[in-house]
């Protein structure tokens, strides 16, 4: 035993010695060898641009997504279209009930956009040296096409962080190092649309031509920037921002004035994207989700899977994972008309309290699952006790229903499949309800233009008759508008920054949200409306506080108004 | 300084420091996004640790009777000279100046009793007070609970060890015991196991929960089903849960008696000594849930080992 342990101090002792003798030998490593600096990344050598492609690849990674994304929920669970099934103080329930403050925002994404734009900056500062040989079919070399993706992206980035803060700080593309001053202050509302605004005209004419290329389907092309042109301008167009800025004077949170031209310049941004007759309305709407189809003008890549349909399935079956997530409000339920567009309140529609689910929008059977809605080869039970409404403490819907939208069509299958799964971020029936919107803003009343617009959507829906009615005011249209983009684009994020825009959040957000109550009884079915969440909206919601930690860090970040 | 009396029955040394660590590697305090990576360490720190150790030493006879006593204590006083802090708005929010590694969080005045009490409570980011929750500190006085009112908690003073052993031997008995003790010292425990589900391990402290019978009494907050901001731990870090880290303990303790020679000799061999001893044998600590040297409720505790024996030597 005693001999072994002196010869292992030996060979210790060996081993020592041999590294003290090669350490004394060798160069000191001031960096670590396996680094890969950015002249690596972007290689004068690399004509096929491997590296290059891959920085740029990691850039998409920033993009925002969609689905169950704010702790696990919809952020349109935090407006009056859902809430959350979850029993705890979920982050969409604090946005509901403005239960937050600047140092807890729920949906705080300033740090990832920031560092998307740093990303996307350096990779346009570098890209130029890399020699590459690729041409788009229509002659552009790919240095100009792949510098356009990340400068739109880049441009998305900010836009992203613009509808949530207002003005934020632009950083061009210097790319800050650590001894530099990072202390910067927010550039103005109006600057960072005008940003936004002039990089997708400097990019749109570089960009892919394709969008239904599936090869590279996770490019944007021209229409994406056009429609993320039209987007910000419609929001800059919008009462919060144009006149109705809830600090008058402060140009940081929007224009210091009002002006019926930013109307215009929407609507023209909108029409842009019309014209390229590119894109069209998918024919069925449940596909547009599901489907890589010709209504998607960009999307981020979700890959196929049942990520949906585990997270908000109705909780009651036992084929696959169903954790009914999403309670989509009796509001919403009320905001879907009937199959023959009308709303429900009209003495004309049809509309019958014993059995409400009868003959509504198509899109009301594509969007929300009720008592009685057909699913995986049985009808969902949302009354009380039943499958999909058990009772106890596990998670179930709070309010009657559970989200359908986006899932595959599983309503007469065993199991759910992999379906497609993207996150759509631009598509176009959103485009044809901003043209209307804008155009209907600029007139003095609706032309044939706005109408043929909105009841393009309508058709799709399954309407029918999908026409309005002839002569509505500029008033009347508004409100079709704006019902129609509720409906259509219930689930999609628009509402939440819909409703903050129109600057009618105050009423629209701040009320009692209800929950269908369903008895079945011996002798039939007993419908209740009760309370399931009251939710609070103050001015200084209107915009997202600047992160707490930021304000204090940097003496030039001025904070939003009421934080 | 050492020192030695008497023949070396009584001895002290006694020592005193003051070092002070700089360039120590730690993130900057001006870490704002807006330069779009994170920021690395850097060598920025400055910490002081100031403290005083003495230990003393007394072995004497009386007679036959033999005895020690060897004790020693130390104190620590530790402070952040420099860590790049930013602006802080409120004095109590500063960090600079505070022992290293001070826990910061809300202060709590108890429980709230009435609905009254409830109504008047500040309120943390907007949420709804109801009694039975964990009443916050408003520092600033805004009537929000926010990062504004976040202040050191817990301990502040300089940390306290001591110790010491103390035995004797007469006539084949010999007698040890070695304690061991801590003074100044706090750590957060939140006693928060119910689980957000109310399906996880209840323990004895849930009975202590606020009820509108036993508001006077209560000792822990209202239950709720679910996390709830007013009075989950984990969301208002809070000196409420603040417990007492000080503590004394018997680490060891030994009895044995040593037969005399004549009747080892008797059953050949050439010495023979029965003992009994026990570690960890008591503690005496004000939050006696959990062993105050474990920090956390799912570790396992120190053990308390019981050991009987007989000594033989051929």
């Amino acid at each position: 035993m005693k001999e072994m342990n002196y010869k292992h101090v030996k060979w210790v002792a060996l081993v020592g010695l041999m590294s003290a003798v090669f350490a004394c030998k060798s160069d000191l490593e001031v960096e670590p060898i396996e680094l890969q600096t950015i002249y690596q990344v972007f290689d004068r050598n690399d004509s096929a641009g491997v590296e290059a492609n891959r920085f740029l690849l990691d850039c998409y990674r920033f993009l925002p997504t969609t689905g169950n994304r704010v702790g696990g929920d919809f952020l349109d669970a935090a407006t009056d279209d859902a809430v959350s099934s979850n029993p705890t103080n979920t982050s969409v329930q604090q946005l509901a009930m403005g239960t937050y403050t600047s140092d807890n925002y729920p949906d705080n994404q300033w740090a990832s956009y920031y560092q998307g734009i740093r990303r996307t900056s350096i990779f346009i500062n570098h890209i130029d040296r890399v020699p590459l040989k690729g041409k788009l079919a229509n002659g552009t070399p790919f240095n100009r096409v792949w510098k356009a993706e990340a400068r739109f992206l880049r441009a998305l980035f900010y836009f992203e962080l613009v509808k949530r803060y207002g003005g934020v700080p632009l950083l061009g593309n210097k790319v800050y190092q650590l001894n530099d001053n990072i202390e910067l202050p927010r550039a103005e509302f109006r600057e960072c649309v005008e940003f936004i605004v002039s990089e997708c005209d400097a990019v749109k004419d570089s960009l892919r031509t394709d969008p239904f290329d599936l090869a590279f389907y996770e490019r944007p092309t021209k229409g994406a920037a056009l429609a993320l042109k039209a987007r910000v301008l419609l929001y800059a167009a919008s009462p919060l921002f144009n006149g109705g800025n809830i600090d008058p004077q402060n140009p940081l949170t929007g224009y210091t004035d009002g002006s019926d031209d930013r109307w215009l310049a929407a609507e023209t941004a909108a029409r842009d994207v019309i014209e390229m007759n590119l894109f069209s309305l998918q024919p069925e709407f449940r596909d547009v989700f599901i489907t890589r189809n010709p209504e998607r003008i960009f999307s981020k890549q979700g890959g196929n899977n049942t990520s949906v349909e585990n997270n908000n399935g109705p909780v009651g079956y036992s084929t696959g994972v169903n954790n009914g997530r999403t309670s989509p409000t009796q509001e919403l339920v009320d905001a879907f008309g009937m199959a023959n567009g009308l709303p429900i309140d009209d003495p004309e529609s049809g509309y019958d309290e014993n059995d409400p689910y009868a003959n509504r929008d198509g899109r009301f059977y594509a969007t929300l699952f009720y008592n009685g809605a057909p699913w995986l080869g049985r009808p969902v039970e949302t009354f009380e006790g039943g499958a999909d409404k058990p009772g106890g403490t596990k998670q179930q819907t709070k309010t009657g229903y559970y989200l359908r939208k986006f899932m595959g069509n599983f309503e007469t299958a065993v199991n759910y499949s992999n379906v497609n799964h993207d996150h759509i971020l631009f598509r176009y029936a959103e485009v044809l309800l901003n043209f209307a919107e804008a155009r209907n803003e600029r007139l003095a009343a609706p032309d044939g233009e706005v109408y043929t617009a909105v009841e393009q959507i309508r058709e799709r829906a399954g309407l029918q008759p999908f026409q309005l009615p002839a002569g509505l005011s500029k008033d009347q249209m508004r409100e079709v508008i704006r019902n129609e983009r509720r409906k259509e684009l219930a689930f999609e994020e628009h509402r939440f920054y819909d409703v903050r825009r129109w600057k009618v959040a105050e009423q629209e957000f701040n009320k009692d949200l209800s929950a269908m109550t369903i008895y079945q009884t011996g002798t039939g079915v007993i419908r209740q409306r009760t309370p399931v969440l009251k939710m609070n909206f103050e001015e200084r919601m209107y915009l997202a506080p600047i992160p707490f930690s930021e304000v204090i860090k940097n003496p030039q970040m001025t904070q939003n108004p009421g934080w | 300084m050492d020192l030695s009396l008497w023949d070396s029955k009584f001895r002290l040394s006694a020592e005193y420091y003051r070092d002070t660590y700089y360039d120590l590697l730690q993130q900057r305090g001006s870490t704002i996004e807006l330069i779009g990576i994170g920021y690395p360490n850097e060598n920025i720190g400055k910490n002081r640790y100031e403290g005083q150790e003495v230990a003393l030493t007394y072995r004497d006879h009386l007679g036959k009777f033999h005895y020690f006593i060897a004790a020693n204590a130390s104190r620590m006083r530790t402070e952040v000279i420099y860590m790049n802090e930013v602006y802080q708005k409120y004095p109590w929010n500063r960090r600079t100046g505070m022992p290293v590694g001070q826990t910061f969080g809300y202060l709590a005045d108890g429980l709230i009793r009435t609905q009254e009490e409830a109504d008047a409570a500040p309120r943390l980011g907007g949420s709804e007070v109801h009694p039975g929750d964990v009443r916050l500190v408003d520092l600033n006085n805004d009537g929000i609970i926010n990062i504004y009112d976040q202040t050191a908690i817990g301990n502040t003073k300089p940390i306290v060890f001591y110790g010491a052993t103390l035995g004797f031997n007469v006539a084949g008995v010999d007698f040890s015991v070695l304690l061991q003790g801590v003074a100044n010292r706090t750590y957060q425990q939140t006693d928060y196991a119910f689980g957000s589900g109310g399906d996880r391990q209840g323990f004895a402290y849930l009975l202590g929960r606020w009820t509108p019978e036993t508001a006077e009494t209560a000792t822990y907050p209202r239950l709720t089903l679910g996390a709830d901001p007013t009075n989950t731990p984990y969301l208002n870090n809070s000196s409420y849960w603040t417990r007492s880290g000080e503590y004394l303990r018997i680490r060891n303790i030994d009895l044995g008696y040593t037969f005399p020679f004549a009747v080892s000799r008797r059953i050949r061999v050439s010495s023979l000594r029965i003992f009994a001893n026990a570690q960890n044998l008591f503690t005496v600590t004000p939050y006696d849930r959990l062993d105050p040297e474990i920090n956390g409720d799912t570790a396992y505790p120190i053990q308390r080992v019981f050991n009987f024996g007989v000594n033989i030597k051929l």
